[in-house]
């Protein structure tokens, strides 16, 4: 592991050689909009978004001590935002905020967006976890990642409509009709409620894949909910007739538990996903 | 302890320097509730890997980490006992004799369970070599905290980028190697006891003074001149009633917290509640990682897996 450096917070003087807004002037000439100055130190640089993948790829990559970790994606709605001075003009600012380890710095990527649905590329295959960020802030206010594998909604329900963290969604009870769930309404619900694999990426991989879903809750450290879990199984080591019954064995790592009278086999998870909370 | 990144930001939005004694405090505070957390993991991971005995036993002590919090606080689990520019009150009298206690009692239980969960063979089957990440994958997916540091990756933004003061006290930073459900268990049993030499630390070394800021926007406002003029009054009732006109600007405050590294990125468009307020949250990028290392593992293995990450819900969905 490299060297760390003890954290400076960045001033702009002389002694730090150069900082990283020089670094990206120099390989993209032009490139930034602006810089802003933040009250938290943290340098604020504003990227086009026709560029904003290579501006990122360049600083995960290529950039000597490079900031490798995508430590947060969000965006800000700015349509009703009064004191924007100096920042680029825009309707929605997509943030990207970076770490990097040898540095032990941190740097702000910021993207002016136009329009009331904008969308930019995806960051996905750069980082992996750009994927659940892309996706949240796309359920959140409805800006498009594209390219991204799986743009579905994370946090709200799929039947949700609007974007919850736009300006002009309600925020009070106030500003929505009173609440009212007719039975069609409900039925509508629960069908949205079944989960499809297929449409989350997972695939039979053999003749004799399974899904299985897996409930969790209150007994682990998932306190305060239940959440769901979707995997695709092949069972490889067990034979039929043990299938019909709950049964422990004393070979290491095969025990079974029954529950609701289906026994739960050891079995290989081919792919796994999370079907929310 | 995860209001601490939102105060941090904020104070850093309205300039407010936080007396010692507050920031001792805050410390202090943070780090049982750090204890606290890493025994509901601790009983509830072995629970989760067919122990039942041990997860009594962690929340009985959890108790005691409680029945501390409740004494300096008034409440258990979510005191609300931050506020911007300092803490709510001032300690109690007698929390020294508190702490104390604790401090002397907690480590022969930790050896105990060290014994009864960490050293127990079948425990060690079911989670040495299951669910394990390299530091690389674990930066790519932006895992943080205790999971990172069990991959042998020394990171820990209270060194780091030492926050309240942490710069002061001494403690390590526990790493472990291989990355897998038992390392990352480890780390955080270690932690403990690095948490207890922090809050020894804070009892012995207790600074005196205020225990909040004298800036005019810290909350809740001075009381004591608004019987004197009519001005005083007028503006403590607007700062009781709507809170604090933070200055416009963008600030994040960063901890880390039981869980990895928790943060606020705030935006004051010059008003008494902020414009957008971003929270990162560890367990999302976290649970984010299930079906990486859940691929090709046996049911088993994905609670293992699922307890040795540490997860709340709330901490994901936010």
């Amino acid at each position: 592991m490299p060297e760390f450096e003890p954290f400076i917070p960045l001033t702009g003087t002389a002694q730090v050689p150069p900082t990283i807004r020089q670094e990206i002037e120099r390989r993209f000439p032009g490139v930034l909009l602006a810089e802003q100055s933040t009250q938290d130190g943290i340098p604020t640089l504003w990227v086009p978004r026709t560029r904003v993948q290579e501006v990122l790829g360049f600083v995960k990559q290529e950039i000597p001590r490079p900031y490798r970790m995508l430590f947060d994606l969000t965006a800000i709605d700015e349509r009703t935002r009064v004191h924007r001075e100096g920042q680029p003009e825009g309707t929605f600012t997509v943030v990207y905020h970076l770490m990097s380890f040898e540095r032990n710095a941190d740097l702000r990527i910021k993207v002016p967006l136009e329009g009331e649905y904008p969308a930019l590329p995806s960051l996905t295959p750069l980082w992996a976890n750009a994927n659940w960020y892309e996706r949240e802030t796309w359920d959140m206010f409805g800006i498009t990642f594209e390219g991204h594998p799986h743009l579905a909604r994370l946090l709200m329900p799929r039947t949700w409509t609007g974007h919850p963290l736009r300006k002009e969604h309600p925020a009070r009870a106030t500003e929505m009709g009173p609440f009212q769930l007719p039975d069609e309404k409900q039925q509508e619900e629960q069908e949205a409620l079944k989960f499809h694999p297929e449409e989350w990426g997972l695939r039979r991989q053999a003749e004799d894949t399974e899904f299985l879903f897996l409930n969790l809750g209150l007994s682990i450290p998932v306190l305060m909910g239940f959440f769901g879990l979707c995997f695709s199984w092949t069972e490889r080591s067990l034979s039929t007739p043990f299938r019909r019954s709950a049964f422990t064995t004393a070979v290491p790592k095969r025990w079974a538990s029954a529950s609701r009278g289906i026994p739960i086999f050891p079995t290989r998870i081919g792919l796994t996903t999370w079907a929310g909370s | 302890m995860n209001n601490l990144p939102y105060l941090m930001a904020v104070e850093k939005l309205a300039g407010i320097e936080v007396p010692d004694r507050a920031k001792v405090i805050r410390i202090m505070l943070a780090e049982l509730f750090r204890i606290s957390s890493h025994l509901v993991w601790y009983g509830t991971f072995a629970n989760d890997v067919g122990q039942l005995s041990p997860v009594f036993y962690m929340f009985t002590d959890r108790e005691r980490v409680f029945s501390i919090v409740e004494a300096v606080c008034g409440g258990r689990m979510h005191p609300m006992w931050a506020r911007i520019g300092g803490v709510a009150q001032d300690l109690p009298k007698g929390w020294d004799q508190l702490v104390g206690d604790f401090i002397k009692y907690f480590p022969p239980r930790l050896k105990e369970y060290d014994k009864m969960v960490l050293q127990n063979r079948i425990f060690k089957a079911r989670t040495q070599g299951v669910g394990s990440y390299t530091a690389e994958e674990a930066i790519d997916w932006g895992a943080t905290g205790p999971g990172l540091r069990a991959c042998g990756f020394e990171w820990d933004f209270r060194k780091k980028r030492p926050y309240l003061g942490y710069e002061q006290f001494e403690f390590d930073i526990p790493t472990a190697t291989h990355g897998d459900c038992y390392d990352r268990g480890l780390v955080r049993v270690e932690e403990m006891r690095q948490s207890l030499r922090i809050i020894e630390q804070c009892l012995k070394n207790m600074p005196s003074g205020d225990y909040r800021s004298d800036h005019p926007l810290a909350t809740p406002p001075r009381k004591e001149r608004t019987r004197q003029d009519i001005e005083t009054l007028i503006t403590h009732f607007l700062s009781v009633a709507w809170g604090p006109v933070i200055p416009p600007g963008e600030a994040a405050g960063l901890v880390e917290a039981t869980k990895g590294a928790n943060s606020y990125y705030l935006i004051s468009d010059g008003n008494t509640e902020s414009y957008r307020t971003r929270i990162r949250t560890p367990s999302f990028a976290h649970l984010q990682m299930i079906p990486m290392l859940s691929r090709g593992m046996l049911v088993p293995d994905l609670l293992a897996i699922l307890g040795s990450i540490d997860f709340v819900l709330a901490d994901v969905d936010r």
